[in-house]
Formats: C-alpha cells, sequence, structure tokens
C-alpha cells in the first residue's frame, strides 16, 4: 500500500566496491559535501588569489634590467626603497591622508546612521538605498566630479568670482592633500555609513529605556549605552575606509597636484612610464605590511578598550 | 506604520544633518549633468546657454560606441560568473557544518579590503607571467576576483533569511538535491540572484582601476573616459557621457537595492505570525 | 500495515558534534502502528535522533533500519518517512494546495489524481476551502493543519514530529492532541512525536522514550514511566516526586517488602521491592505528592509516616499542593490533594507551622537507581 519510492538496498560489509565505499563516505561527510558544493568558488577565488599574490611576491625579489627581469632573487629592491627618503616620505602621506579621511569619514557618517538607526520609520529602506547608492555608480566619475566642483576655474571658483566675491581663484581648494581628503569621504562614506548603521540597527530598544529607566538623560545614554555598542561597527567602519583609500591612486592624480602624490601613484608609474615592475611590487608588499601591520595594531587597541568598557 | 517610541521620537536637529549630509552625496555628482548641458567648453560659472550638442556628439563617437560594448559583455559575463560562484559558495557556508567556515570565508571576502592597486598589479603580473595577452578575457577574470565577495554578501543573507528546513521539507518529501534546487531554494533565492546579478553587473562596468592594468587594446568605458580627461575639448563630451552612466547606474542600484531589500522584507513576513 | 515489534530498529546510533555527544550510542525499537514519544529537556538529542531518523542528520556510528532495510546510504528523499518540522517550513512561494501536493511530483500522478488526493488531504485535516491560501495568510494552527497534510499525502511508513505543537497556545494545543491522536490511530502509521512538555507525551503516546544528555533513560508506556520510574531523573522529569534517601535495615520476604532507615524521615516499608536485595543497601525512595495523605493527629504505630511542619500552599483550583518542612531534610516534601486541607484551614485547625504527619502505603513508594 506504499507510495513511496523504491529503495535503492546496497549490500552492506566487506563486498562493496570502492564507489559505494566513496559514495558511502561522501553521504556520511557532511564536510565533505560542503567543500564540494563549495569548491568551484573556492578554487577559483583561491586561485585568483594565491596565484598572483605569489608571483608579486616572487618579484619583488627579482630585478628590471632594461627590458627583461632577471629572477635572481636579491634584497636589492627593499634595500633601494629603505634608502630612498621619497618613498618613506609617500608612504608617510598617504598613511596620513587616509588616516584623517577614515576619522573624519566616520565622525560626520555616525549621526547620520544614528537618525536613520533610531529616527527612520516609514520607508528605511529608501533611506537606506539613499545613502549607499552613490558608492555603487563610477568611482572615477565621482572623483570627477570634485575636480570640475573645487578646480581652479571650477564650480566654486567661478561661482565665487562670477558672484564678485573673490578676485583670484582660491587656489588651497585644488591640487591639495585637503582636495584628496574631501574627495575620499564623499566616496566612501557608504562604507562608513552601512558598517556604524547596522552595528545601531542592532541595539535592543529596550536597553536604552532601560537606560533612561534607571535615570540616564539622553547625553549619558548615548554615552554609557549607544556609543560602546556601537564600537564595532565604528572600528570595522574605520578599516573599510582606510585600507583601500591608502591605495588609491586615481583621487590624487586627479585632485592632489603635486603635493597630494601618494604611494599608489609611485606603485601605478612603476607599471607604466618607469617601467621597473620588480619595484612596483615591492613597494606594493611594503604598502601592504605596513597598512596590516597599523589594521591590527588598530584592532588589538579597540579590543582592549571595548574590554575595558565591558 | 508603528508609531515612534521615547526613545526613537523626532529629533529635528538629526533630521537636518542627514539632509544636508545627503545633499553632500549627492550635489557633487549633479554637477556633471549641470554642466553637460552648458554650452561651454570651459566647465566654470556663469552658465552660459543651454544645448545637448554635447549628448550629439557623445552618441556620435565611434571609439566610444565600440569601449560601451566592451563594457557590456564584460558586465554581463562578470554578473553571470560572479552570481553563480556566489550561489554556489553561499549556499555551502549557509547550509553545511564545514570545519574552517571562518577562513574559507575570510579568503573569498578578502578582495573587499585590499587596495584595488595590489589586486590589480598582482593579477598583471599573473597573466603577464603565463604568457597571456591582456584582452577583455582578463579585465573579466579581474572583476569576477572583486565582484565575487558582493554576490555572496547579498546571497548569504537571502539564504540565511529563509529556513534551512524549507529545503529539508523538500527533500524529505521526495525531491533529490536537483529539483530541491529547482523548485525551492532557486524560487525563494531568487530576488537576491537578480539583486547580485544588477549589482556585480554595475560594479564592472563603472570598475576602474582593475581594467587600468588588464585591459589590453580594447578599453572599456571607464578606460577610455579615463584617456579623454586629457583633452579639454573632450571634456563636456565625457560630461554628457558620464551624466548618462550615471542616471543609469543608479537606476540599476537603486532597482537591485530595492529588490533585495523588498526580498528580505517579505521572507521575514512571511516567517512570522500573522 | 505491518504490525511488528520491531519495525524500526536502531542500534548503537551515535552522533557528535566536535567534543559534543549529541546522540550517545542509543539503542531503541519501535513497532509498526506506534505512537512513540521522545520526551527530554532541550539539548537531550531528541531533534537530533529524530534528524537522523529522516536522514537530514548522518550518524557518527551505528544504524538505523525501518522495515528491515538500513538507512545507512539512503538519502532523505529515499526514505520511508516523512517529517512534520518544528516551524512547519511551509514554502513560501507556493499555495497551500501546492505545498501539499509537493511531494506527488516523484509519484508522475495525472492533474486529477492529484486534485483528487489533495482535496481528499484537506478534508482529513479539515481545510477545505484553504486551498489557495498562501503560507502567510494562515494562522499558526492552520499551517501547522498544511504541514501534516504535506507529509501524510506521501503516505509514509513513518511519520516523524518535531515539537509540532510547540508554537500553538495552550488551547490550540490541547485540540490538536486530540486530533493528532484520533489520525494516528485511523491511520494506523507509526508515529514519532518529539516534545519537552512531559504532559503532552503522556496524553498522545503508546510509549515514551524519555532521554537525556544523548542518552535513553528509560522506554515505557505512560503509566509505567509515572508509576515506576526507574531512575531519579526519569522520577522528578515525569511529574513531580519527593526523594528520601536511606539503607536497607530489614527484610520481609513474604510479601517482598523491605524496611528503610531513612535518618530524619524515620523508618518506613516499602512494598515489593525486597527482590535481590540485601540489608545495608543504600537505596533512594522516591514518593508521589498524591501518594501521601496529610494528617493533624499522629496515627497509628506501624503506618509508613513523617511528622513535618505545614509550610506553604499553592491554591491550583481543582487541587491544591502543600509543602511540609521536615527537620534535618533539605528539601520540603511536596503534597497533592483535592483541597481537603482547604476546610481545615477555613475553620482555624490547621495553621502554617502546624505540627502535621504525612502517611502513605508502602505500595506507594519506589526504589530509584541513583
Amino acid at each position: 500500500m506504499s507510495d513511496t519510492v523504491s529503495i535503492a538496498v546496497r549490500p552492506a560489509g566487506p563486498g562493496r566496491s570502492w564507489r559505494s565505499r566513496l559514495r558511502a563516505l561522501y553521504l556520511r561527510s557532511e564536510a565533505l559535501r560542503g567543500y564540494t558544493l563549495l569548491s568551484p568558488t573556492l578554487v577559483v577565488m583561491a586561485f585568483a588569489m594565491v596565484a598572483p599574490f605569489t608571483i608579486l611576491v616572487a618579484m619583488s625579489f627579482w630585478t628590471q634590467t632594461g627590458f627583461d627581469i632577471d629572477t635572481t632573487l636579491t634584497l636589492r629592491n627593499y634595500q633601494e626603497a629603505a634608502d630612498a627618503p621619497v618613498y618613506r616620505a609617500l608612504l608617510i602621506r598617504s598613511l596620513w591622508i587616509s588616516g584623517t579621511c577614515a576619522v573624519l569619514t566616520v565622525l560626520f557618517s555616525y549621526p547620520m546612521a544614528y537618525y536613520v538607526a533610531f529616527h527612520v520609520h516609514r520607508r528605511k529602506l529608501v533611506w537606506i538605498i539613499l545613502m549607499t547608492l552613490p558608492f555603487w555608480t563610477s568611482y572615477l566619475l565621482r572623483v570627477f566630479s570634485w575636480k570640475v566642483i573645487l578646480g581652479y576655474n571650477g564650480a566654486i571658483n567661478s561661482g565665487l568670482k562670477s558672484l564678485g566675491l573673490i578676485e583670484q581663484p582660491l587656489e588651497f581648494l585644488l591640487y591639495s592633500p585637503t582636495a584628496i581628503v574631501i574627495t575620499l569621504a564623499h566616496a566612501w562614506a557608504a562604507f562608513a555609513i552601512l558598517p556604524i548603521y547596522v552595528s545601531l540597527e542592532k541595539i535592543d530598544r529596550s536597553l536604552l529605556e532601560a537606560a533612561a529607566d534607571l535615570g540616564d538623560g539622553p547625553v549619558a545614554r548615548f554615552l554609557r549605552v549607544t556609543l560602546p555598542l556601537s564600537l564595532p561597527g565604528v572600528i570595522a567602519a574605520s578599516l573599510l575606509i582606510f585600507i583601500p583609500t591608502v591605495g588609491d591612486y586615481i583621487t590624487p592624480t586627479l585632485v592632489g597636484g603635486p603635493d597630494g602624490i601618494m604611494i599608489a601613484n609611485l606603485i601605478q608609474v612603476q607599471f607604466g612610464r618607469v617601467n621597473d615592475w620588480p619595484m612596483g611590487a615591492t613597494l606594493a608588499i611594503l604598502m601592504m605590511i605596513v597598512v596590516g601591520l597599523i589594521s591590527v595594531t588598530y584592532i588589538w587597541l579597540s579590543r582592549k578598550a571595548i574590554e575595558r568598557i565591558a | 506604520m508603528k508609531s515612534a517610541t521615547y526613545i526613537e521620537r523626532l529629533n529635528r536637529p538629526l533630521r537636518t544633518y542627514a539632509f544636508l549630509f545627503l545633499a553632500f552625496l549627492y550635489v557633487p555628482v549633479l554637477f556633471l549633468p549641470l554642466f553637460s548641458f552648458n554650452d561651454s567648453l570651459y566647465i566654470s560659472f556663469p552658465l552660459k546657454a543651454f544645448t545637448t550638442k554635447w549628448y550629439a556628439q557623445m552618441f556620435a563617437d565611434q571609439p566610444m560606441h565600440a569601449a560601451l560594448m566592451n563594457s557590456l559583455k564584460v558586465g554581463v559575463a562578470t554578473a553571470v560568473f560572479a552570481t553563480i560562484l556566489g550561489v554556489f559558495g553561499a549556499k555551502a557556508v549557509t547550509r553545511y557544518r564545514i570545519p574552517g567556515r571562518k577562513p574559507v570565508v575570510f579568503t573569498i571576502m578578502l578582495p573587499l579590503v585590499i587596495p584595488g592597486i595590489i589586486m590589480g598589479v598582482a593579477l598583471l603580473m599573473l597573466v603577464s607571467r603565463l604568457g597571456i595577452p591582456l584582452s577583455l578575457y582578463t579585465v573579466t577574470l579581474g572583476h569576477v576576483l572583486i565582484s565575487v565577495p558582493f554576490a555572496m554578501a547579498i546571497l548569504i543573507a537571502r539564504f540565511e533569511g529563509f529556513d534551512k528546513s524549507m529545503e529539508e521539507a523538500a527533500a524529505d518529501l521526495g525531491d533529490n538535491a536537483w529539483w530541491t534546487f529547482w523548485r525551492v531554494t532557486f524560487p525563494i533565492v531568487f530576488p537576491g540572484i537578480l539583486a547580485s546579478l544588477l549589482l556585480t553587473f554595475t560594479i564592472s562596468f563603472d570598475e576602474f582601476i582593475m581594467a587600468f592594468f588588464l585591459s589590453g587594446t580594447d578599453p572599456t568605458l571607464p578606460i577610455y573616459i579615463w584617456s579623454q580627461l586629457r583633452f579639454p575639448k573632450k571634456l563636456p563630451g565625457v560630461l554628457a557621457l558620464g551624466s548618462v552612466i550615471l542616471v543609469v547606474s543608479f537606476v540599476v542600484v537603486f532597482a537591485s537595492q530595492w529588490l533585495r531589500g523588498r526580498g528580505a522584507a517579505r521572507i521575514s513576513d512571511e516567517s512570522s505570525e500573522p | 500495515m505491518s504490525g511488528n515489534d520491531a519495525f524500526i530498529s536502531i542500534q548503537a546510533l551515535s552522533k557528535h558534534f566536535g567534543p559534543v555527544k549529541a546522540v550517545d550510542r542509543i539503542d531503541m525499537t519501535i513497532g509498526g502502528g506506534e505512537f512513540f514519544s521522545l520526551l527530554g529537556a532541550s539539548g537531550c538529542g531528541k531533534t537530533t535522533l529524530l534528524r537522523m531518523l529522516a536522514g537530514f542528520e548522518t550518524p557518527t556510528a551505528g544504524d538505523i533500519h525501518i522495515d528491515g532495510v538500513s538507512m545507512d546510504e539512503v538519502a532523505p528523499h529515499h526514505r520511508p518517512t516523512n517529517m512534520v518540522f518544528q516551524n512547519y517550513a511551509i514554502f513560501p512561494h507556493l499555495d497551500v494546495r501546492k505545498n501539499i501536493a509537493y511531494g506527488l511530483r516523484v509519484l508522475r500522478l495525472g492533474n486529477a489524481e492529484v486534485d483528487r488526493r489533495v482535496d481528499e488531504m484537506l478534508e482529513v485535516v479539515k481545510l477545505p476551502g484553504f486551498g489557495e491560501r498562501r503560507s502567510n495568510e494562515l494562522s499558526g494552527g492552520q499551517r501547522q493543519r498544511v504541514a501534516l497534510a504535506r507529509a501524510l499525502i506521501k503516505r509514509p511508513k513513518v511519520l516523524l514530529l518535531d515539537e509540532p505543537l510547540g508554537a500553538l497556545d495552550k488551547k490550540l494545543r490541547e485540540e490538536m492532541q486530540l486530533e493528532l491522536r484520533a489520525l494516528q490511530q485511523s491511520l494506523g502509521i507509526t508515529f514519532i512525536f518529539v516534545t519537552h512538555d512531559q504532559e503532552e507525551a503522556m496524553t498522545l503516546s503508546d510509549r515514551i522514550a524519555v532521554m537525556a544528555d544523548g542518552k535513553v533513560l528509560q522506554t515505557d508506556t505512560p503509566e509505567q514511566l509515572y508509576e515506576a520510574p526507574n531512575s531519579r531523573e526519569v522520577g522528578a522529569f515525569i511529574g513531580t516526586m519527593n526523594f528520601l534517601r536511606g539503607r536497607i535495615v530489614a527484610l520481609e520476604l513474604d510479601p517482598e517488602t523491605i524496611v528503610v532507615e531513612a535518618g530524619a524521615a524515620g523508618t518506613f516499608r516499602v512494598a515489593g521491592t525486597g527482590r535481590g536485595r540485601t540489608v545495608g543497601d543504600p537505596v533512594l525512595v522516591g514518593i508521589r505528592p498524591e501518594k501521601l495523605s496529610v494528617s493533624v493527629t499522629q496515627p497509628a504505630d506501624g503506618t509508613n509516616a513523617i511528622q513535618g511542619r505545614f509550610a506553604a500552599m499553592s491554591y491550583l483550583g481543582d487541587r491544591s499542593h502543600y509543602f511540609v518542612e521536615v527537620d534535618g531534610l533539605d528539601q520540603r516534601i511536596s503534597v497533592a490533594s483535592q483541597n481537603d486541607l482547604q476546610h481545615l484551614l477555613a475553620v482555624g485547625q490547621l495553621d502554617f507551622g502546624a505540627e502535621i504527619w504525612l502517611t502513605w502505603a508502602p505500595a506507594g513508594a519506589v526504589i530509584l537507581a541513583d
């Protein structure tokens, strides 16, 4: 009377073929099935990450001789990078610009994320999309639009001049580290807003009501409950801005001017005009190491800080 | 709609700030369309007469058409590959207890936090050592690499949004893995797949850095724009092209995010008591 | 319908999640047509065991046979089992009809036959006319019925139910319990029912396996579990039980009765438990609250009795619980009775703190494994 499909019965025991054993192992191991499913993605991603980075590291120990690459291993590039002060100066400037940008972007984005998390009740989705929409559109065009605004004859200068407010264009606006910071802050705002918003949205509202019930005013409530609970979002946001912006070269090229050259510009020219790929690889690796060390230290310090609060 | 509680009551100064912030996000971008209709070679105030000639000039530009086609090809290929890889990855990490889940997800998400220039030069070195000529294929490879983390993030959220027991129920009722996927998983995850396709297409379409290092003689649209920036005479045409790209990107991204958000909201409605 | 006693047989079944032994070497047989419950606190391994029967978890060791066939290499979609999920898992993208018909795809039936069967199932679960609804248009109880219909339409040999009534409110739950029991009896299918609610398990089941820490403590009928628990854990989990620790001071072999000396609780007799015991053995005695009676006067010598103070009371309407403090015992003794002390309290013959006696028959207590 049963309508269920017939069951494929397999003989158990030593008579089983290796295929059936393999099948049994596959059925028994959830991990194996999981990794089988994951394998296309993992293989592609691992290959596309590991192989290039192996070459990158190898390349940094090679040297450029004319149009050829000498594959004898040497530390010459690292020696050169350590000796020439320009590399260090540019790296420090890049770190400084990105650091400033990360701090300012997080500071300005926090209230925005806070507003949407706590005070928007209707059409929250629209607000979230509006906050993050520009991020998905062309990075190049967004940076370019700041060149249009801040330029020597750009929107601000020409606008102020036509209104008769200034005689000469304000030069500090374009081709300066300030211009880079403003442009980057605009370009990366979504990376700050989203993690902060998520961490704020996760806060149980009854915790804030409990704090109010126990006598805390709005400011005390914010400092004693909201801020500590949203710190993970703040930390994530600052790193998500700091790390990629150190390696940006479009923004310095378009709005930075000579005082705004960053380390990534230097890396880029090694692959272009200078044509010294090994040196480019060395600089890229040095930049990653420094950024990595700073990030790890930052995460470690902020964990300690959070533990102390908690 | 729920009414605001004491904690969530209206805060006027904060609301003003929020609107100013949105203005900061959007106004700079609006200067591109503004000047694209200005009848002047120079991008400066005061505005001259209204014109659409820059748009006419842009649409007549043959190299631009070629670049646009290149970008479309790369974008579609990237979207399809990244989304397929995203579906595999997202299903595996959300549906199976696999040892080492965290390092695996970390590896796949790594491109999110590595500066683009590093990814670009590393891939450039790889393909050149392997003797592969630079082409739209290498650009697509680079774009898939940076798009997979986004596809994964969208699809993981979607997979986590619906209960694993749905798929178990299908298996329990006699469907094998193939049928379970097409009869249950796919229809429920579909909005996420669509969102992922749209978003990864936009990422690829607008991407500059990877394309800068990995494209050969066929430029993608952003590379073409970059090459035009050097010529002041071409700037108004770039403004027109940029305006069109921005509008299209905004619409596509808005659609994808809307799908994603609505989908998530619908799932949570369904799993809660009416 | 196969009426054999070992329709499902589980042998040395284990499931480990890393260091955690969710199910630890369980042996079990379940008869055909039986309503069998797995009862235990959350985390005891009952759901893991059920999911191994369905095929969603692969055992670390051991084997399951259903109707004589090893399930070792049988994928979930080929097993003769169907499941009602804890959250019902109603497909959100399909309406009720399509949900119920879902499992018929593999049978390749004609549309008319599918419609007929779905209509039949809608009748069985009392949801006629609900076919076009979506899951978000159903109440909790209705979803539960859809989940049941969807599983039963496959005519499984075994129906697995994972706390299916957990999400319903008390009244609806009791109604569904009766319906489930009636349905099981009319269909004659084996039901395996997971629950943490001992009353629910008692109401529904032919037999219950009480589980803790991945092991089965006792498998028995509801009556046996209540009247003769084999361990302190089972006694405490099923209903309430008072425990007295003591030592055998004498054996009366006819009838097999032992005399226990239990310190502060005095000396008393336990009937029917003398076999295989010797004087001097330590024993744990369990007494159900309703086996105790309260007396305000000292009972005659030779009756089992403990003297204590009336300490507290909770009124439950149809009955009351009284709590009695005994010097030298670290736990109060709990007594259930049908409000017969209310009267004494009302007329002032009894007051909190008053000296009272608890008496019970020698057959009213059981000896437990510690």
